[in-house]
């Protein structure tokens, strides 16, 4: 395969569709592929950013994800969608990251008191009383301490705008599976932040 | 569903997604008016969506996203599985002119050799990220101003040696003239040098070792303009980046000896573990490197030859086991791997491949 950086004469990369840039890129057109990584760099960044909480450990996923992702491009399945699947390298690289990071450091995780979780007043109605602002900060150190596959879930609904199907595939779970983890996530965030759930077949409880 | 009841959490979760189907959404919607509880669930949901914008206020500048997708590409074009040229002479295992197609001015090619540059940069900030001395350690500054040691200077190819002639726009008088400006006080040289961790560059939003990794990672050709890049970012008129940017122009212009002696220069005085010790440290092992090949060449040495060099330094390192000879014995065989088998015997690609494996985590 003869690889290309040079150019892509006659392809209108920036008004290609994602199907055409992999196909390209599969041929060995770098510029295509460069064409792939402007347009997922930013999501695959927050992603793993909202999961390692480091911007230069990000940094290095963020190239980790897209050169893993250049390697498998000879198995991609040209019926699937592009970001999904590039969306999940990302997340197993950095779970494998945090799980390493785990390992290393379990002594200190271990210490972290699950009192802090409610750190701070807890207003009767955070919806009413808490600034934004505050309720934004008490909300994302909660988001911090939701399990992994909740959070996962919850970020790439939320911040990134995925479909259930999408998350699905990139999480390589059944969409109820999803469905569930998702709702999970929400309610454990409000259950961390003091607010009652008063609803009446409240049929989910917290992993 | 019944209207009267409260649908699933996980029901009113896909409501709010627009992931219900046509029955629940209709059946919902009936529910919610006269429900409470679950219209402030659904505020709830609302506000947990504002993390977003969040997140966004947190990423680097635009510099980074511009930046990004180079390095990436310079990654994996280093990766091992950049083919030559169809055009060469494939098959003639002799052409002397495989050097030029590495180093020389062929675009392409121009890519691949800032690729490894990049990838050498890339990783010589991310060692500092992770292990960054403070600058006022002083067992960190006392073993970092050791003279490069006699013999290695002595084994230094000719071209390399310290020459009296330089010019005056050299990297020499530049490194007078910040020697003279910061006299034998290390600490204060570190202090000049250091980039904290954590501070944010205006403009960037992203943590300066990154940036400046960021900055020289980038596959511009033009070295000069991109090391003057790295001024803003802590590194004055009168710093020591003068001497590395004018030891990179020195060598962009064939000018190897004048960039040795700026390397050599600043691998001396700058603390180990400090940003630029590391850039001048991997630019001066490729420059010995792309010295020593091309001597090889013009003096009809083979590849098996070349191939023995990049085993000894692998050797070399297997027996001291320091991060310098892990870098050397990695930058030597990554370039055996670069040529590839059209230049190279393809069991001492093999090998060279097998050997990068092994070294390219050395020093993180």
């Amino acid at each position: 395969m003869e690889r290309r950086l040079s150019g892509s004469p006659g392809k209108d990369l920036k008004g290609a569709r994602d199907s055409d840039l992999v196909a390209w890129s599969k041929a060995g057109d770098l510029e295509a592929f460069g064409e792939l990584v402007r347009r997922y760099q930013k999501p695959v960044f927050r992603i793993v950013l909202r999961m390692v909480r480091s911007p230069d450990d990000a940094d290095d996923l963020t190239q980790d994800t897209f050169v893993r992702a250049h390697r498998g491009l000879k198995t991609f399945k040209d019926e699937y969608d592009f970001h999904p699947w590039l969306y999940r390298i990302a997340v197993n690289q950095a779970i494998n990251f945090l799980n390493k990071r785990k390992r290393q450091a379990a002594a200190d995780l271990d210490e972290v008191p699950e009192g802090d979780i409610r750190a701070g007043p807890e207003p009767e109605s955070p919806l009413q009383s808490a600034s934004r602002q505050e309720l934004l900060t008490r909300l994302e150190t909660a988001l911090d301490k939701l399990p992994e596959e909740q959070r996962t879930v919850f970020l790439l609904r939320v911040q990134e705008g995925l479909s259930y199907e999408e998350i699905a595939e990139t999480m390589d779970t059944p969409k109820g599976t999803v469905m569930s983890r998702l709702a999970r996530a929400r309610m454990a965030l409000r259950k961390h932040l003091g607010v009652p759930v008063d609803r009446e077949d409240d049929d989910l409880r917290l992993e | 569903m019944n209207s009267s009841a409260c649908p699933s959490s996980e029901s009113l979760n896909a409501y709010f997604d627009n992931e219900s189907s046509p029955d629940d959404r209709t059946s919902i919607d009936a529910h919610l008016p006269a429900c409470t509880s679950c219209r402030n669930e659904l505020e709830w949901f609302g506000l947990l969506n504002e993390f977003g914008p969040r997140v966004e206020e947190s990423l680097p500048g635009d510099s980074y996203w511009q930046d990004l997708p180079h390095r990436i590409l310079g990654l994996i074009m280093v990766e091992g599985e950049v083919e030559t040229p169809s055009s060469s002479s494939v098959g003639t295992k002799a052409a002397p002119s495989w050097w030029q197609r590495l180093w020389g001015p062929s675009p392409s090619w121009r890519y691949v050799s800032a690729g490894v540059a990049s990838l050498a940069v890339i990783g010589g900030a991310w060692v500092i990220t992770r292990n960054h001395p403070s600058p006022v350690n002083p067992d960190t500054t006392k073993s970092a101003v050791a003279t490069p040691a006699n013999d290695e200077a002595a084994a230094l190819p000719a071209e390399l040696q310290d020459d009296t002639s330089l010019d005056t726009q050299s990297a020499s008088v530049i490194a007078k003239r910040v020697f003279d400006t910061y006299g034998t006080n290390r600490e204060t040289m570190g202090t000049t040098l250091d980039l904290p961790p954590g501070e944010v560059v205006p403009d960037q939003g992203h943590s300066p070792v990154g940036a400046q990794a960021s900055q020289m990672g980038s596959l511009n050709p033009d070295m000069r303009a991109l090391a003057e890049e790295v001024v803003p970012y802590g590194c004055g008129e009168d710093s020591l980046t003068q001497v590395y940017i004018a030891a990179l122009h020195a060598e962009q212009n064939g000018n190897f000896r004048n960039a040795a002696y700026g390397y050599r220069w600043l691998m001396a005085r700058v603390p180990q573990g400090y940003l630029l010790h590391q850039y001048a440290d991997y630019r001066f092992n490729y420059l010995v490197w792309k010295v020593k090949m091309q001597a090889a060449l013009t003096q009809g040495q083979t590849m098996d030859e070349l191939n023995k060099i990049a085993d000894h330094a692998y050797q070399t390192w297997e027996k001291t086991g320091t991060d310098t000879d892990c870098r050397k014995a990695w930058c030597m065989n990554r370039v055996l791997q670069q040529l590839g088998p059209e230049v190279v015997e393809p069991t001492h690609v093999q090998m060279a491949s097998t050997r990068v494996q092994v070294l390219q985590d050395c020093g993180h």
